[in-house]
């Protein structure tokens, strides 16, 4: 150390040990409030898990966690492990996941390198169609390719069984393994090629001066040079993708559970929500144990490689120049073709099949005598009917409710990591990025049995009300959220903060006045987005559901198996109208913002 | 107008991977007057930035302590917040809230200063003030986008001052501006700051602003501050050769002092001179750092104290140094012609009036009264590696 001698006045040298801790707390005192929304944040994570596992290895006569005379045990887990009926959701899950993966991310990496890498005509239209689905309700596309698969009357067999030799019913199932796979894996595709196209795109330059340096051969330069530079790219979309399937609920829960195709998480649902009987809490504990493991360990590697979670998008500012593979002839219209027919069948063909039958009174295949039976009873039910209209408040006021707290923990949680930067930062860090691994269910089994803890011991009323589907959505958004409003004050640059702290501005008046005016823009864009997500999320608002805090996915999915298509077509079409509008809001706000302060 | 103390002042960045620290600033001693104009005149990394932040709060210092006025502000366990230092900053890249007007700007810093918050009438009075004081009463509603550097610039200043400060702090706040506007902004600074009375501290990089702008100046390398003094005697009397160089053009001369020798007439009695033998004689200089006999020293002579006489003809001044030697070239320069003359195989820089005819190759004499010529150990030639500076990456 070249610290000097004493000094008269100076400190006494034991001070001087540890520097940095002793400026970290002399500056941190002030920062009490962001430190309040740190600890909510762990309060969230925690909380809810800890009862979980606490419970999973608590048994009592009632079968719910902590009633009278509950001990501990672990037969929860025997449970799990001997009964039946597990060991199909179990081979049933993997083939999903693995399933699903393989149809989402090869149509990615397939759509990504024709878009990203060739001259075909009309690509960017292709792409924003593509990805448009990002933003609709899966609950609504699973409604859909319900409508489109049926074996007797989906649309899909029915010009199937125009080929000779195919009967009715068949020749697809939508409640089989194979189409809750495949819609899966189609669900999967749009975030995918969102992740995928710039790794596509960013090997392009690479490829070009290995072609023209070492004049290597074609397929030695994809193997040796596309592959490997594409791999950790395509390694972090395939774990982050692993994680969505591992825990997806919408599609099999519309398509398969009626049908008794059960993956594990749907699994878990009936057993809370049994067909006869009561619920089994014991069972869906244990079982959402082991899906919290299956999902949070892929999760942690993931978060091992792409080391902070701001940097998980693999988009990089640069660059690079195109160079386009040609295509000619066959092969481009090849191409096209393939291209033009996903975007037919997978985007336009479900939102068509939802609108048809939103306007008919039952199910009838589009033909010009239909036409005739066009009504809008439906529409006119969902507009007028009270019911329908106390699902819509509520609907919103969670969305609203939601977005806002998560928005104003989620901009503290980025300035603990950012202006903080000690190791407190990091952990809730790590404690919002971890609210993307926990499966909806399993979050939904956790809040059930917080609210069914809560309140026997003190009667608050928590179980099934409008707050805790609050909560639970402000958990399952933090993460995401987090990540926006970190990019976002990443871009502020400190001195902007640290001119208004000379000028005497407490944090609070730092924060009003300086940060969360220049960030505006991603709070902006993270409250939009957490509010279409929770208007579209079914997984945590089905399990949590009561007569009290009814929403329109609820609402929906009730419909659609109660056999309403009609409505839930047009509740399912009302409501992707919304997401997306708000979605496409988002992002004008976001740019009309930026050229603003431009 | 408050005074700032500075005593043994350290700041020592945490290492990222274990094993020792990064000092960035080490002991420094300071003693800034009440209304003083000072400099903090150091190349990129050493130090001079981290200790202003020091002063201002943004950074807490590991070791030392740091007084303005009666208020000690940081010792150890003691770290006054910045809010409460009572300091007005100006940020090198200005640090204007973009989503603010250029009256916006001010009255935020007028809102909530400590000595008392103006409010209504009397803020929007205080805030016209100021910006008629920089110049810039015109464009209060205008939004802060749409302003030049130069604006900018003075917003930050108005900024920094409207709230009337004890003690403004200047972090490079010229070195973004071209190079005519800077010239310009250099005397506007000073002027705004003399008439404000507040005592300032003024980082920069460049030794001419250093020059013109200081009352005093602090030249710090790695951390450390290598000495303190008026611009005069920085320039002229240099503490070592780093200093000696870095503050401005010098010619060195490689030499070993011989004897003390006695004080030439009209120079001040209490300095002391020596006796170096050059490779073109023995020459009268003044003592610096490290020049007693027996030691080798470089002389350092800046170019514009060399008077140039042609033909041998120079009436010598007693007490004087006179050598001569063949031009070897002369660069018309404008006002000027830069001369380099070889003097017994040792090329010096000089300069004489471009009226004047001196032709390449002809002779001429050369004299430099001998408390212009300065002889300096040649322990601290070498310089040693720079640490990054740890505030300016981040």
């Amino acid at each position: 150390m070249v610290l000097s001698g004493p000094r008269p006045g100076t400190v006494p040298p034991q001070r001087q040990l540890t520097p940095s801790s002793e400026g970290r707390r002399a500056r941190s005192r002030s920062l009490s409030g962001a430190w309040i929304a740190g600890i909510v944040t762990m309060i969230l994570v925690c909380v809810p898990l800890i009862v979980l596992l606490w419970s999973s290895f608590s048994v009592s006569k009632t079968g719910l966690p902590f009633g009278a005379g509950s001990h501990f045990s672990f037969s929860n887990y025997k449970r799990v492990f001997t009964d039946g009926n597990l060991v199909r959701p179990i081979v049933n899950t993997v083939a999903f996941v693995i399933g699903s993966l393989a149809v989402g991310l090869l149509l990615s990496i397939g759509i990504a390198t024709l878009i990203e890498r060739t001259s075909l005509p009309l690509r960017n239209v292709i792409f924003a169609l593509v990805v448009a689905p990002v933003a609709m309700p899966q609950v609504v596309a699973g409604i859909a390719w319900g409508l489109l698969l049926d074996p007797r009357i989906g649309l899909i067999n029915q010009m199937l069984q125009v080929i000779p030799g195919v009967h009715s019913p068949g020749p697809l199932n939508a409640g089989s393994l194979a189409s809750i796979t495949v819609v899966e894996g189609f669900m999967l595709v749009p975030f995918s090629l969102l992740l995928v196209a710039p790794v596509v795109r960013s090997t392009s330059g690479a490829l070009e001066e290995a072609a023209v340096v070492t004049g290597a051969g074609r397929r030695a330069r994809i193997t040796k040079i596309v592959l490997p530079l594409m791999a950790p790219g395509l390694l972090a979309v395939l774990v982050y993708q692993f994680v969505t399937a591992a825990q997806a609920f919408d599609i099999p829960a519309v398509l398969g559970l009626e049908k008794g195709t059960k993956v594990f998480s749907t699994a878990i649902y009936s057993a809370l929500n049994p067909a006869v009987g009561v619920p089994d809490y014991g069972l869906a504990n244990g079982m959402s144990v082991l899906l919290l493991v299956f999902a949070l360990i892929p999760m942690y590697w993931y978060y091992r490689m792409v080391g902070r979670s701001e940097r998980f998008a693999v988009i990089t500012g640069k660059s690079y120049r195109r160079r386009p593979i040609a295509l000619h002839g066959a092969a481009k219209w090849a191409a096209f073709v393939a291209l033009a027919g996903y975007v037919f069948f997978v985007v336009i063909l479900p939102l068509f099949i939802l609108l048809w039958m939103s306007v008919q009174p039952f199910y009838a295949t589009p033909s010009i005598s239909a036409l005739g039976r066009i009504e809008f009873d439906a529409y006119h039910r969902v507009f007028t009917v009270s019911s329908f209209l106390s699902t819509v408040r509520n609907t919103l006021i969670l969305g609203a409710l939601a977005a806002t707290f998560v928005c104003v923990i989620a901009t503290m949680n980025s300035w603990l990591l950012l202006r903080r930067r000690g190791f407190f930062g990091k952990l809730i860090d790590v404690f919002a990025f971890i609210t993307h691994g926990i499966p909806g269910v399993v979050l939904g089994v956790s809040l059930l049995f917080v609210s069914l803890t809560t309140d026997s011991h003190f009667h608050i009323g928590l179980y099934g009300s409008m707050p805790l589907l609050v909560i639970g959505m402000v958990i399952v958004c933090l993460g995401l959220t987090t990540r926006i409003t970190t990019a976002g004050m990443g871009q502020i640059h400190r001195n902007l903060e640290d001119a208004a702290e000379m000028c005497g501005a407490g944090w609070i008046a730092r924060l009003r006045g300086i940060t969360v005016p220049l960030m505006s823009p991603a709070i902006a864009n993270a409250w939009v987005l957490t509010f279409a997500y929770a208007l579209s999320n079914l997984t945590l608002t089905v399990v949590l559901a009561s007569s009290k805090n009814r929403v329109v996915a609820v609402e929906l999915y009730t419909r659609w198996n109660f056999g309403d298509v009609q409505t839930a077509a047009a509740l399912g079409l009302l409501l992707t109208v919304v997401s997306v509008g708000a979605t496409v809001a988002a992002r004008r706000f976001t740019s009309h913002k930026e050229i603003r302060h431009g | 107008m408050k005074d700032v103390v500075l005593a043994g002042v350290g700041k020592t960045y945490s290492a990222t991977t274990g094993g020792a620290g990064v000092p960035a600033v080490r002991s420094v001693d300071l003693t800034i007057a009440a209304g003083e104009f000072f400099v903090l005149l150091g190349a990129s990394g050493s130090g001079k930035t981290t200790l202003l932040r020091c002063i201002a709060g943004l950074e807490v210092i590991t070791a030392g302590e740091i007084r303005i006025g009666a208020m000690t502000v940081a010792s150890g366990n003691k770290v006054v917040p910045p809010v409460r230092r009572n300091i007005g900053m100006v940020f090198q890249d200005y640090a204007i809230w973009p989503h603010m007007t250029v009256g916006e700007n001010v009255e935020f810093a007028l809102r909530h200063a400590r000595s008392g918050s103006l409010r209504g009438d009397a803020a929007k009075k205080r805030v016209l003030e100021v910006l008629e004081i920089v110049g810039l009463e015109d464009l209060v509603d205008r939004g802060s986008t749409y302003l030049s550097g130069g604006q900018q610039q003075r917003v930050a200043l108005a900024r920094a001052v409207v709230a009337k400060p004890d003690v403004l702090l200047l972090d490079e706040p010229l070195s973004n501006l071209d190079a005519r506007l800077r010239a310009n902004m250099r005397k506007e600074l000073r002027r705004i700051t003399t008439d404000l009375g507040v005592t300032s501290i003024y980082v920069t990089h460049d030794q001419i602003e250093a020059l013109v702008m200081a009352d005093r100046i602090a030249v710090m390398r790695q951390g450390e501050v290598l000495q303190i003094g008026t611009p005069e005697e920085i320039y002229r009397r240099p503490a070592d050769l780093f200093v000696g160089e870095f503050v401005g053009e010098a010619n060195l001369v490689a030499g070993q002092v011989v004897s003390n020798a006695s004080t030439p007439p009209d120079c001040e009695e209490d300095q002391r001179f020596v006796t170096v033998e050059t490779s073109f004689g023995t020459m009268t200089a003044l003592a610096g750092t490290g020049a007693t006999p027996g030691e080798r020293v470089r002389l350092l002579i800046r170019p514009e104290s060399l008077h140039v006489c042609h033909d041998g003809s120079a009436p010598l001044t007693p007490g004087w140094n006179a050598v001569t030697g063949l031009v070897r070239r002369a660069d018309f320069a404008g006002a000027h012609t830069e001369l380099t003359v070889d003097v017994g195989g040792v090329e010096l820089r000089t300069q004489a009036h471009s009226f004047d005819a001196v032709s390449v190759g002809s002779p001429v004499t050369l004299t430099v009264g001998a408390q212009w010529v300065v002889a300096l150990g040649e322990h601290a030639a070498t310089i040693t590696p720079v640490p990054i500076d740890v505030s300016s990456i981040r």
